[in-house]
């Protein structure tokens, strides 16, 4: 049977000390890599808001952030907005006879008007068209005769 | 521009600015407002445009990667910008610029509607590349020496906030300068400041802001704060066989294929309606919840046309033969 020396036995425990200081090494480098390609390669997304989350972003990218509305939570309005419609229906914006709005039910889903019809994807054109050249002209009238035309909200 | 004596409409950030006044002031004080609120958007457009070569944001996107000098007006922008992707945990992302050019949308809007479509996808590798370059929490912006430092592969684009933080801006100019009670749409946004006319800001909520008072939609009112709507009808172009639209999925760089092709929100101001709005595209039936646990009110409309009221909305009315 062969005899270790203690120099041999130590060199031999420092071989595996610097052995497994390179394994340490290696495996959390090779995890930070491997998570790195990951987040890059599924981006994804969280619904729930999550203060966390939220705040581990916002030092880069907000040193300085944190002045407007926005930067915390998105904030309702003091009043909810109120059914217009019969004022709208004098003036010509609906069709037909419009009874007063019931009070506000939320999540109920509304049987769609006939009006309601998914517009093509190239009325837009159309519209733009027509109304750039008009809505000025009509507008002013409006404002003239009935000073509480609506203004429209739409997509742009 | 068209004045009257309470609305004044014109041009502006590429779409059309109006502002009305909850009662006639005193003689030019409508005059006064409107070159008061046309000044600070012509100086936010010379900031925030990713069309202006010359724009403080241009120039960030230009030199991604080094900190830019630029003017307050970008850092306030950012700041929103930043501030909506936090509140949307990044659903709503300044930093999808390069994304939108790659779906074509790479020029000034009146432009890229003159072209009959646009050349066809780029190739996979490209896209994600792109996917990846997406990064809002890489942008630093140091205040203290009005720098600005986009992350390299990175271009951001403000279009989902800038023009409704614009609106709420132009309203609260209004309002100092008058007064008086002012509201400033900017192609549909809606920002209000001071005390409403009687009865509210009567508003017609509907698909595209060029519509007419007779498109379908509703006619609501509001007292204060801000509504926006936003819509995947409008600002439409084709790509090769692909419809394409501006609303970008930041999840896959693409634009967004969700439930609702329009949805108009309301909240304290404009800036946070159109962040809710476009998060609602974004989020598909899962905005339902999203606004109902925040009190935001809104209406959703569905691509087949069905109508969802939440968190308040008023409900339409039902329409009774005659």
């Amino acid at each position: 049977m062969r005899l270790h020396t203690p120099n041999s036995r130590d060199s031999a425990l420092s071989r595996l000390k610097s052995a497994n200081h390179w394994l340490i090494g290696v495996s959390v480098t090779l995890t930070g890599v491997l998570t790195a390609v990951a987040a890059n390669a599924f981006p994804g997304r969280t619904v729930k808001t999550s203060g966390a989350a939220a705040a581990s972003g916002t030092r880069k990218a907000g040193k300085s952030a944190g002045s407007g509305s926005s930067a915390s939570r998105l904030q309702a309005p003091a009043r909810t907005p109120q059914s217009s419609e019969e004022r709208g229906a004098e003036l010509g914006a609906s069709e037909g006879e419009s009874t007063t709005a019931q009070s506000p039910s939320e999540g109920s889903t509304e049987k769609p008007t006939e009006t309601e019809k998914p517009v093509e994807a190239e009325k837009p054109v159309e519209a733009e068209k027509a109304v750039e050249a008009e809505k000025p002209v009509e507008a002013e009238r409006k404002v003239e005769t009935q000073p509480e035309a609506p203004v429209v909200s739409g997509g742009s | 521009m068209t004045s009257s004596e309470r609305t004044a409409i014109w041009q502006a950030l590429g779409t059309t600015a109006v502002l009305r006044l909850a009662q006639a002031g005193a003689a030019g004080s409508l005059n006064d407002a409107k070159v008061a609120v046309a000044s600070e958007l012509d100086a936010i457009d010379r900031a925030c445009s990713r069309f202006r070569p010359d724009s403080d944001l241009s120039r960030c996107n230009a030199a991604a990667g080094q900190a830019v000098p630029v003017k307050r007006l970008l850092i306030d922008a950012l700041e929103v910008a930043i501030g909506a992707a936090e509140a949307t945990e990044g659903l709503v992302d300044p930093s999808v610029g390069t994304a939108l050019e790659l779906a074509g949308y790479a020029c000034d809007w009146s432009l890229l509607q003159q072209r009959s479509s646009v050349p066809a996808a780029p190739a996979a590798p490209v896209v994600i590349a792109a996917r990846r370059a997406a990064g809002w929490r890489g942008v630093q912006i140091d205040r203290a020496r009005s720098t600005v430092r986009v992350p390299a592969g990175v271009k951001l684009d403000l279009g989902a906030t800038a023009k409704a933080w614009a609106a709420d801006r132009a309203a609260a100019t209004a309002f100092r300068r008058t007064g008086i009670g002012a509201l400033v749409a900017l192609g549909g946004d809606i920002a209000t400041a001071g005390a409403a006319p009687s009865g509210g800001w009567r508003i017609r909520v509907t698909d595209d802001h060029r519509a007419s008072l007779s498109a379908p939609g509703q006619t609501v009112s509001i007292h204060d704060g801000g509504l926006a709507t936003s819509s995947v009808t409008v600002r439409r172009w084709s790509k090769g066989d692909t419809e394409m639209h501006h609303i970008i999925d930041p999840a896959t760089g693409e634009p967004a294929r969700g439930a609702w092709r329009t949805a108009s929100v309301a909240a304290a101001s404009c800036t946070d309606a159109n962040i809710a709005s476009t998060a609602a595209i974004l989020l598909s039936e899962q905005a339902i919840d999203w606004l109902a646990q925040r009190g935001l009110p809104a209406r959703l409309v569905s691509h087949d046309g069905g109508v969802l009221h939440l968190a308040g909305w008023p409900a339409q009315p039902v329409q009774v033969a005659a």
